[in-house]
C-alpha cells in the first residue's frame, strides 16, 4: 500500500472543482503485483466510477480469470465469453463488493466461477442434442489425473493452501475427489455419479460427509 | 391465512438452522445446486447474514485453487467488447486490437438462445442457409395464422409495430406478443403454455440486439389467455431495439436478481411488421 500514493483529483469538469480522493493510477497501473490491497483499492476508484481504475484491474485480473474460466468451462470461446459476462456483472455490480466481507480477487473469482458453471450445464445440455458425440468421460479421465495432482500437492507454502490440503488429504478419497470435481470443473452430481458409476444419492452423501469434514477441519 | 403466515414463518426459519445454511451455503460454492435452488439462495442472501457468510467462508477457503490456476489470457477484443456492452468506450482505451465490438457479446447471451432453438428445430442439413432468416420464416407464418385465429386486436386500427412468436425447443407456439406502435401496448396471447407449479413464475424477457442483455418486461400472469400491458418509454425503448423475447421459468415474482435464469421455456424472434410487409 505504500507504493500507492493517495492524490487529490481537481475534477474540471462542467467549471466545478470537485475534489476527491483517489489513488495515483499510473502508479498502480506500473505495480506487476495484483495483491489483494491492490484489487481493492482498484475496486474502491470502480465504485467511484472511474473506468481507468476498471481498465486497470481488467489488466491484472483478466488472464487469471480467464484461466479460471477456461478451467470450467474447457473452451477458449466459452471462456472468453465468460470473462466478458463477468466484468459486464462486475462493473454493474461494483457498489456490492465490501472489502470487510470478503477478499476483492475471492469476490472477482466467485462471479467467473458461477458464469462459467452456467455455460458449462448450459453448452453441455447442447451437446446433447448434438449429432457429434461428446466425450464427457475422456475429458472426466483428464480431469481426474489432473484431480489426483491437485489434491496430493496444493499446499505450497502458504498457510491458506496447507490447511486446505492438509484437510483435502484427511477426507476419503472419493470424497475429495467429488468435491474437486464440482468445484474445479463444474461437474455435477449427475456427472459425478456417471464417472463412478454410483447412484446420485450416494455422490450426495459424499459430498455432504466430505464437506462438513471439511469445514469442521478449516474452521479448526 | 394464518396457516399461510405459519408456513412462511417455518420456511424463514428453517433457513436459519445451522445444518440448513451449512448445506446450502456449501453446495451453492461447489456449484451443484439447481439452479432454482441457486435463485433462491441469492434471495435469502440479502436477508440472511448467517447464510451469506458461510457462503464468504467457503469462497475464501476455496479460492486457493483459483489461485493456483494457470492463467490464459483474453482474447484481444475481450476488452473492447466489455467496454462497448457498458458504454464506456470512449472514456477507456485497452489498446486492444478493434474488432466488431459486439460480436462476442451477441454470441454470448443471443448464442444461449439462439443455438439452443435453432440447433433442435433445424438440425437437419436441408437447413443449411443462415437460421436467423428461416427462423424468421417460421415465426411468420406461425404470426399469421396466430395472430389472425387468436388476436382480438387484430381488426383494430392500430398499426402493429413488432410481433414475436414464441416457441418451445420442438416448435410448439407457447405464446404471441404483439406491440401496437400507437398506444405503445403490449399484447400476449397465451396459446399453450407450459404448467408450472405455485413457486414458480413465468417471467417475459427482451434481449437487445445492442448489448445482448435480457430485461424484464414481467411475470406472466397464470390462468389468462390475454394480457395487456401499457409499456413505458423505456420498455418500447427495449421492444425497438430488441433481437428476440423469451420466457424463463423463475421463482414465483420472478427473478429475485433481474437477470433471466438458465431455464428458457420458449423463445421467438422479434420481427418489425412494417418490415416484413415490404420485404413479402
Amino acid at each position: 500500500m505504500d507504493t500507492i500514493a493517495k492524490v487529490t483529483v481537481v475534477n474540471m469538469h462542467n467549471g466545478l472543482k470537485e475534489a476527491q480522493t483517489s489513488m495515483d493510477l499510473p502508479s498502480i497501473e506500473k505495480l506487476s503485483d495484483n495483491s489483494e490491497d491492490v484489487l481493492i483499492e482498484l475496486l474502491a476508484q470502480c465504485k467511484l466510477g472511474d473506468t481507468r481504475a476498471f481498465s486497470i484491474l481488467y489488466q491484472k485480473t483478466a488472464g487469471r480469470l480467464n484461466g479460471i474460466a477456461y478451467r470450467i468451462t474447457r473452451q477458449v470461446e466459452s471462456a472468453n465469453e465468460v470473462l466478458q459476462e463477468a466484468f459486464i456483472q462486475i462493473w454493474q455490480n461494483r457498489d456490492l463488493f465490501e472489502a470487510d466481507k470478503g477478499k476483492a480477487f475471492t469476490w472477482l473469482a466467485s462471479i467467473v466461477r458461477y458464469r462459467a458453471y452456467d455455460r458449462l450445464r448450459y453448452d453441455k445440455r447442447r451437446h446433447q442434442h448434438d449429432t457429434v458425440e461428446f466425450n464427457e468421460f475422456e475429458l472426466l479421465e483428464t480431469h481426474l489425473d489432473e484431480i489426483t495432482l491437485q489434491s496430493e500437492s496444493i499446499g505450497l507454502g502458504e498457510h491458506s493452501e496447507q490447511a486446505l490440503n492438509s484437510c483435502l488429504s484427511k477426507l476419503e478419497k472419493k470424497q475429495s475427489q467429488s468435491i474437486l470435481m464440482a468445484y474445479m470443473y463444474g461437474y455435477s452430481r449427475e456427472d459425478i455419479s456417471s464417472y463412478f458409476e454410483t447412484p446420485v444419492n450416494t455422490i450426495k452423501s459424499w459430498i455432504r460427509r466430505g464437506l462438513r469434514r471439511l469445514q469442521l477441519c478449516l474452521s479448526e | 391465512m394464518s396457516k399461510r403466515i405459519d408456513n412462511m414463518t417455518n420456511k424463514a426459519a428453517r433457513y436459519q438452522q445451522t445444518n440448513v445454511v451449512d448445506h446450502l451455503a456449501s453446495q451453492f460454492v461447489l456449484g451443484t445446486l439447481t439452479p432454482l435452488v441457486r435463485l433462491r439462495v441469492i434471495s435469502l442472501c440479502k436477508h440472511n447474514e448467517a447464510l451469506e457468510n458461510r457462503i464468504n467462508f467457503w469462497q475464501e477457503k476455496l479460492v486457493v485453487i483459483d489461485h493456483k490456476t494457470v492463467k490464459l489470457p483474453p482474447h484481444d477484443d475481450s476488452w473492447s467488447v466489455i467496454t462497448q456492452a457498458l458504454g464506456m468506450e470512449a472514456d477507456v482505451n485497452l489498446e486492444t486490437i478493434k474488432v466488431d465490438p459486439l460480436q462476442n457479446v451477441k454470441q454470448s447471451f443471443l448464442s444461449k438462445v439462439t443455438n439452443w432453438w435453432s440447433d433442435n428445430i433445424f438440425s437437419s442439413p436441408v437447413f443449411s442457409v443462415p437460421t436467423y432468416r428461416l427462423s424468421a420464416a417460421f415465426s411468420l407464418v406461425v404470426l399469421v395464422m396466430a395472430t389472425l385465429i387468436v388476436n382480438p386486436f387484430s381488426n383494430s386500427a392500430e398499426q402493429l409495430s413488432y410481433v414475436a412468436v414464441l416457441t418451445d425447443q420442438k416448435g410448439s407456439a407457447h405464446l404471441v406478443a404483439s406491440t401496437y406502435g400507437d398506444s405503445k401496448k403490449l399484447v400476449v396471447n397465451v396459446i399453450n403454455i407450459p404448467d408450472i407449479d405455485i413457486e414458480q413464475s413465468l417471467e417475459l424477457w427482451v434481449v437487445s440486439k445492442t448489448d445482448a442483455q435480457a430485461r424484464s418486461l414481467g411475470v406472466i400472469p397464470q390462468g389468462k389467455s390475454l394480457i395487456e400491458q401499457q409499456l413505458t418509454q423505456a420498455q418500447w425503448r427495449l421492444i425497438k431495439d430488441s433481437e428476440s423475447l423469451i420466457v424463463t421459468m423463475e421463482e414465483a415474482g420472478g427473478s429475485p436478481i433481474g437477470e433471466p435464469s438458465e431455464m428458457i421455456v420458449s423463445r421467438g424472434l422479434c420481427v418489425r411488421l412494417q418490415e416484413w410487409d415490404i420485404n413479402a
